[in-house]
């Protein structure tokens, strides 16, 4: 082999080397920002969601949703900010009895804050999944649950 | 005469045990655990602020963690908590469901800290365990806090930490219990 050639050879292997070292470093290092800023996989209005997951067995909707990014678009049925936690529950209608879907911001902002009951909104969440009572449990209700929300047109 | 009289005695007494029986509930689907993995080499905190968490007057004590609303600083930290250690798909939530051991030693009708011991089941990746905890119950008016700090075992509870992690993972991790609930 020419000397040019293994120059360029070992010039080849260590810039390998080097992007993959600066891969593995982001990727161990990558900060979790809180905020779905994937795009969405999933586009849904929250009664077709809620609808779908009463009528499907939890592990196959938790299985199709749960991590996923989903535009969902409902109307506010309650907004609680939780100071102690830094971050605000958004609950959306669901139109069932017994349901509670909760969208959860990670950071609490004025604009969330505001957000009035029956106010229409279109959010983009990272989906957490449905979780329904046991015969036992003091909560009856059926739970949806989203997390590091925001609304659609700060995306 | 007699006959109407019994049926409306009857009828009172089951009237008044019904409503002695019915037990008041405070929940919360965004309470709030945190937990702390500690060695010599790294320190992590994890953060869940979707816990649905209830308390009965009766003394009935629930929580349910779903895995995957744990938050970690780091993405990959929590790729690997969820998919790997907790094995989120299979086991998706931690639930614990105990009573309070002393019905005296609290009061849901009145405001005050009350120190309490709960005895009940924690179970974990999908191994449930006989435990109990030490907690407070903090009543204030229409809201009642929950906080409890104690500390579980991974291997106990059967979460497998690879050999080459276990000087970034602490096999005892601190959990620390504060949920806000109401009527």
């Amino acid at each position: 082999m020419k000397l040019a050639n293994r120059k360029n050879l070992i010039l080849l292997v260590l810039s390998v080397i080097l992007v993959s070292i600066v891969v593995v470093f982001f990727m161990a290092t990558e900060s979790n920002s809180g905020v779905a800023n994937d795009d969405a996989k999933y586009k849904v209005t929250v009664a077709d969601w809620v609808k779908e997951g009463l009528e499907t067995s939890d592990s196959a909707y938790n299985k199709k949703y749960v991590g996923q990014i989903i535009e969902i678009s409902g109307k506010v049925a309650a907004v609680d900010d939780l100071p102690a936690q830094n971050s605000t529950n958004v609950k959306l209608e669901s139109g069932q009895e017994e349901v509670i879907v909760g969208a959860l911001f990670n950071k609490t902002s004025q604009e969330v804050s505001q957000l009035k009951p029956g106010q229409d909104v279109t959010l983009i969440c990272e989906c957490n999944g449905v979780s329904k009572p046991e015969e036992d449990d003091l909560i009856s209700e059926v739970l949806f649950t989203l997390k590091h929300c925001q609304l659609k047109n700060n995306k | 005469m007699k006959k109407y009289i019994a049926v409306f005695l009857m009828a009172t007494l089951f009237t008044i045990g019904s409503l002695f029986s019915q037990a008041t509930v405070f929940k919360t689907s965004t309470g709030n655990i945190t937990f702390v993995s500690e060695t010599e080499f790294e320190k992590f905190t994890a953060v869940n602020n979707q816990v649905t968490a209830a308390i009965s007057s009766q003394g009935k004590i629930q929580f349910k963690a779903p895995v995957n609303s744990f938050d970690f600083e780091k993405k990959l930290m929590q790729t690997h908590f969820q998919e790997n250690y907790m094995e989120s798909a299979t086991f998706p939530n931690g639930v614990f469901k105990g009573q309070i051991e002393d019905l005296k030693s609290f009061n849901l009708a009145k405001n005050g800290t009350y120190s309490v011991s709960v005895k009940g089941t924690l179970e974990i990746h999908g191994v449930s365990k006989e435990v109990v905890f030490p907690g407070k119950v903090i009543v204030d008016g229409d809201q009642v806090t929950l906080k409890s700090n104690f500390s579980i075992s991974c291997a106990e509870y059967g979460v497998k930490i690879p050999k080459n992690n276990v000087n970034q993972i602490s096999d005892n991790i601190k959990i620390s219990v504060s949920c806000l609930l109401s009527k």
